[in-house]
């Protein structure tokens, strides 16, 4: 956790002292918990407050940018020792559910507005998720990893810290991950999540 | 000089996600590492037996091979807590010339291997180690227990040993000219062979066996 501080604080102190003009790559970087929807909270009751999240984007106009993107986010959840039903017999366990979740996607982010100290956005991406999931009963269990399509939409503001070249700033958001994975009971990892994250330039 | 700060802020934060993963084996008690699984013959009324007698030592299996047999603290433990808990459940404990309904086996199974085995292995040697005559049942051989479909046993990756305790059924051996196994429970996991889990290993076969009582 002090590595992700630090690392904001250092890209905050960058993004301060940049006097680039908007029209240049964009790097974002952020904190990005995540919390289950739909089936996927049926079967993972617990949320994400282990997700990351990283961005180049290049400014096609004044309000659209478009590029890639890549987040993280662990899921992991133990449940009390309770029996289950198995072939012919019971098994009592306590079962550990473990999925990684990492979308890579391709971005648009288009701001609302030109002007101002807040200006509204809206994204969409779609791209690949690599997926690792694990499941045990106590300490035996399996592993498995996936690539599976991944799509996902997000909305929020950009704080721009100077409103003329608008290079660096503080980006706030929600976002939804649509994310299908069929296996062992589970049909989808969907998450919506809230997200921080600093931006500036890269060159 | 900006560029190299960059990519190495970069690689710092794909370093941070990465490591920041619960290791969920790592977050696991002994205690929670360990499962425990009971099967039984469905067609069996374990409410028709009444008594019952525990082998007085431990026999250990080594990669399905019989390879002696012990009496350990822990041993000790598991073979008290096995009679406490039939007790509990009404069964008579009786000295094993006594003709008791029920015999008990109590085994260590060690196996070195990494990957799929088969729990069921053990049983090719198992007549080796508790001979039938033990029982008072010369001449006869045990029935071999996937009759009552235990195939779960293939399921899981053995990397160390297990507890089995076997339940046979000795009251109708001269009937079924073989000697049946009628239930048994497998623990595995950290410190299985901890003197101080061997109580909580057989309360918790018993406790997802409440089909094992009777009544005198």
């Amino acid at each position: 956790m002090k590595r992700i501080i630090l690392l904001t604080a250092l890209v905050t102190i960058l993004g301060v002292s940049s006097s680039e003009a908007q029209d240049k790559l964009q790097f974002k970087i952020g904190y990005n918990p995540g919390f289950p929807v739909g089936s996927f909270k049926d079967y993972m009751g617990n949320n994400s407050f282990r997700g990351y999240r990283g961005e180049l984007l290049y400014p096609v106009n004044e309000q659209l940018k478009v590029g890639l993107g890549v987040s993280y986010n662990d899921f992991y959840e133990k449940l009390p020792r309770q029996t289950y039903q198995i072939s012919d017999g019971i098994l009592s366990a306590v079962v550990s559910n473990s999925i990684q979740t990492t979308p890579l996607m391709i971005k648009g982010e288009y701001e609302l507005i030109k002007n101002g100290w807040i200006r509204p956005y809206a994204g969409l991406g779609a791209g690949f998720n690599l997926i690792t999931y694990a499941k045990y009963a106590g300490e035996f269990g399996e592993k498995k990893s996936a690539f599976k399509p991944a799509v996902g939409a997000e909305a929020g503001v950009n704080i721009p810290f100077n409103r003329e070249t608008r290079a660096a700033g503080i980006n706030l958001g929600g976002h939804f991950n649509y994310l299908p994975f069929k296996y062992s009971g589970l049909t989808n990892l969907n998450n919506w999540g809230a997200h921080v994250a600093v931006y500036f330039p890269l060159r | 000089m900006k560029n190299i700060f960059t990519i190495a802020l970069v690689a710092t934060g794909i370093t941070s996600m990465v490591a920041c993963q619960k290791d969920a084996l790592k977050n696991l008690s002994p205690a929670e590492s360990r499962i425990y699984i009971t099967n039984h013959d469905s067609t069996v009324n374990f409410s028709e037996f009444k008594t019952f007698s525990v082998a007085d030592s431990v026999g250990y299996f080594q990669d399905n091979q019989a390879a002696g047999k012990d009496l350990s603290e822990f041993d000790a433990a598991i073979i008290a807590a096995v009679k406490a808990a039939m007790q509990s459940r009404g069964f008579q404990l009786v000295n094993r010339t006594d003709s008791p309904d029920l015999g008990i086996t109590v085994s260590r199974i060690y196996s070195t291997q990494t990957g799929i085995m088969s729990y069921p292995g053990y049983w090719d040697s198992y007549g080796g180690y508790y001979d039938p005559y033990y029982w008072g049942y010369g001449g006869y051989d045990y029935y071999d227990p996937t009759y009552y479909g235990p195939t779960y046993y293939t399921t899981f990756q053995v990397t160390q040993g297990a507890l089995s305790v076997d339940m046979l059924n000795l009251k109708d051996a001269a009937t079924d000219n073989s000697i049946r196994p009628v239930w048994s429970g497998i623990a595995r996991g950290t410190g299985v062979f901890s003197t101080s889990a061997a109580e909580g290993e057989i309360n918790s076969f018993f406790e997802q066996s409440p089909y094992l009582v009777t009544n005198q």
